[in-house]
């Protein structure tokens, strides 16, 4: 379910890019010419700068990066990158001209997975960006299984905490769209004190591809806890995040559970959103969702109760002037 | 500066490896189209005392010369790039042992260029 489809290390949708870093525009076109067949892509710099600059901003599968730079050498590149939380796990292959022993040590004590000479053995250098690869996309899939709820395949609390507070942020510097829901399946408890907990466990996972059938690809839905969930709607007024919810609603209430087909299931949704800059942050904008979701209980549950923070005088941002 | 690259190409011109290579004949000919200026660059600054940029220059084509087919001339760009690099303190100016290198590498770029990129019948 967990459906979020910016990947970092995915070059052109689904192959590993690979980031070239190296003074000598030759080392560019050679790596480029004997590496096609590999189903990578590519992108290149020739300082180190430009390299850190790149790596953090596209975040590739693998780096090979060249020792001997002007300026900014590998190593310093190589140290920044292991120094920065989000480029600390793209593996470096080294590339020097020397294999001279204390560089090599010291490279691999930095944090490399390789060192390759100049000049290449490319059948070689291909067997090692393959391993590299490989070992990018081990990672990869270990850290998002860290992140994924087991039960329902929902994204779990902690990438949500980590993503809603970095889709706030986003949100209010470029004055974007956002909103978020929070959804609480309605008299869970009496489902498995009625039908048993496999029971419950076969709502939860329904009600999680119900979310997952109903948002867009854009939207992350997490399970926030029991039998509580949050869906993330970057880019989506609060008018249009309603609408989507109204989905959900209905498709609860009109699924018929092979366990209990005489039993309805519903959700309650509180929804909060803005179409634009607003000065909550992330907590305060989870609460207002929260708030709407008490009050769609109270209301009578299977309801969608929604707070646009754009028309909230407390909430507008206001620009001076 | 009105320096040319013209050093004797005594010997005989030099093929690439990868001459036969479709995959690789473009990149030959261009590597081949530059290489005259990358020459001339070195010979300028070599004349002008600018270690630093002979040895950039070497150490350029020391990495990338046997990834066109011309290992020899990677050899000779690394050998000139040793001994500037490697020297305690690094050299600044030329020196007899220096000059012996650096023209020897000037003597391969010159049999790699008067080879030419098409294979030899």
């Amino acid at each position: 379910m967990a459906n979020d489809s910016a990947q970092p290390g995915t070059g052109d949708e689904t192959k590993p890019l690979v980031l070239i870093v190296d003074d000598s525009p030759d080392v560019h076109r050679l790596l480029r010419a004997r590496l096609n067949q590999e189903d990578l892509a590519f992108a290149g710099a020739e300082s180190g700068e430009a390299g850190i600059e790149m790596a953090m901003r596209l975040r590739p599968a693998v780096i090979l990066l060249d020792l001997n730079m002007p300026g900014t050498d590998g190593f310093e590149v190589l140290k920044r990158l292991k120094d920065h939380a989000p480029t600390s796990a793209i593996p470096v292959l080294m590339l020097s001209g020397h294999g001279d022993q204390a560089a090599k040590i010291r490279a691999f004590d930095l944090g490399a997975v390789d060192y390759v000479t100049k000049p290449f053995d490319f059948t070689e250098l291909r067997a090692r960006m393959r391993s590299a690869v490989k070992m990018h996309q081990l990672v990869q899939m270990l850290a998002q299984r860290a992140q994924i709820d087991g039960l329902t395949g929902c994204w779990n609390r902690a990438f949500f905490d980590q993503r809603w507070a970095e889709e706030t942020s986003r949100a209010q510097r470029h004055g974007h769209a956002l909103s978020m829901a929070m959804l609480d399946l309605d008299y869970f408890k009496t489902i498995n004190d009625t039908y048993g907990h496999p029971a419950g466990d076969a709502v939860l996972q329904g009600a999680a591809k119900i979310l997952a059938r109903e948002c867009r690809t854009s939207d992350f839905a997490c399970r926030y806890g029991g039998e509580e969930f949050v869906l993330v709607m970057p880019d989506t007024p609060s008018e249009a995040a309603a609408g989507v919810c109204e989905r959900i609603r209905a498709a609860m209430a009109t699924t018929v559970w092979p366990r209990h087909p005489e039993r309805v299931v519903t959700i309650s949704i509180g929804v909060a959103g803005s179409a634009g800059p607003v000065v909550v942050n992330a907590a305060e904008w989870t609460e207002a969702a929260d708030r709407n979701l008490y009050r769609a209980k109270r209301g009578g549950r299977n309801r969608v109760e929604t707070t646009d923070l754009g028309a909230d005088a407390a909430c507008r941002l206001r620009v001076a002037g | 500066m009105s320096y040319a690259f013209n050093p004797d190409p005594s010997g005989l011109p030099i093929k690439s490896e990868f001459a036969g290579d479709p995959d690789m004949g473009d990149l030959v000919e261009l590597f081949l189209q530059e290489l005259p200026g990358r020459m001339g660059a070195a010979a300028r600054a070599w004349e002008s005392g600018e270690m630093e940029t002979v040895q950039r220059i070497s150490h350029q084509l020391r990495g990338s010369s046997a990834g066109y087919g011309y290992p020899m001339l990677g050899t000779a760009a690394g050998a000139v790039e040793d001994l500037i690099r490697g020297s305690v303190p690094p050299l600044t100016a030329r020196t007899p042992r220096l000059e012996v290198l650096f023209r020897t590498f000037e003597g391969f770029a010159a049999r790699v260029m008067a080879g030419g990129v098409r294979k030899a019948a």
